[in-house]
């Protein structure tokens, strides 16, 4: 050992020194260390176990999301249809009333008409027989001889002595 | 328009045919039996009444008609002759309110009247 340069006595003390330092280290310096890494590690971990878990909502909320975006599209999609079918519907009821309307109107003009062609016929009719009455009165005033009036008084004279009383 | 002169023109015709002819198509109009069956009682009480007839009347033709007013109203009455173009022909009695038409006129009136009512 001597040989070797190293002297046992001092080489018991520095192992002596050692021991105590790494008593003291371990007691003072180690184990807040590690207590404080432990500590670390637990947040990291309670933070990733965290983050997995906020992922997970995030994935639920976005799963429930396009759940209720798919529901809500659908609902729409209802929605329009069924708008689109009552306003087809209401078209349709326009359309009829329309031409129900339509047809009365028609039907009422060819009343109308038939109306004012009976009505213009019969004045026609009045008119021409008024004319001729008139004609006739004008002509039998000059073709009627004082005999021929004669003759219609004697005719209606002798008619009224048929009468009984 | 030329229809209807061509209409009238064959109604005058037909009318004047009728008149010169006589009579036969009674129905047309009304007879003067039925004008008498209403003498009314006003009528039966008057003293006077009135004679149209387009042209003057003959003694004869007057006092045959005074007699028959006599025997419709019971009774003589004063007859007052006047001339009335607008006849056209025939004689026109009028006791107060009771008239025994037979003018061409009147007539004339009801066949237009008859046509138009078709």
């Amino acid at each position: 050992m001597e040989q070797l340069g190293i002297e046992p006595n001092l080489l018991l003390a520095q192992i002596v020194n050692f021991l105590i330092i790494f008593f003291v280290l371990s007691k003072l310096l180690y184990k807040p260390i590690v207590g404080m890494l432990e500590k670390r590690k637990k947040e990291i971990e309670a933070g990733l176990a965290l983050t997995q878990k906020l992922r997970e909502e995030e994935e639920k909320m976005n799963s429930r999301k396009e759940k209720l975006m798919g529901e809500a599209r659908k609902e729409a999609q209802n929605i329009v249809e069924a708008g689109k079918k009552e306003a087809e519907a209401q078209g349709k009821e326009i359309i009829e009333a329309a031409h129900e309307a339509a047809g009365g109107i028609i039907a009422k003009g060819k009343t109308d008409v038939a109306a004012l062609r009976t009505s213009m016929e019969k004045d026609l009719r009045r008119a021409a027989v008024d004319i001729a009455v008139a004609m006739t009165k004008q002509l039998l005033s000059k073709i009627l001889t004082p005999a021929d009036q004669h003759k219609l008084i004697e005719k209606h004279v002798k008619e009224l002595e048929k009468v009984n009383v | 328009m030329k229809m209807l002169s061509k209409d009238a023109r064959g109604f005058i015709e037909g009318v004047a045919t009728y008149i010169r002819r006589g009579s036969r198509a009674k129905t047309m109009i009304p007879r003067v039996q039925s004008l008498l069956t209403k003498v009314s009682a006003a009528a039966k009480k008057e003293q006077n009444a009135v004679v149209n007839s387009v042209v003057t009347l003959l003694p004869a033709e007057k006092k045959r008609i005074e007699t028959l007013l006599e025997r419709f109203l019971g009774h003589a009455v004063e007859c007052h002759y006047s001339i009335d173009t607008s006849l056209v022909g025939g004689i026109k009695i009028q006791v107060a309110d009771w008239v025994v038409d037979s003018s061409l006129t009147t007539q004339l009136t009801k066949i237009a009247r008859s046509i138009v009512s078709v």
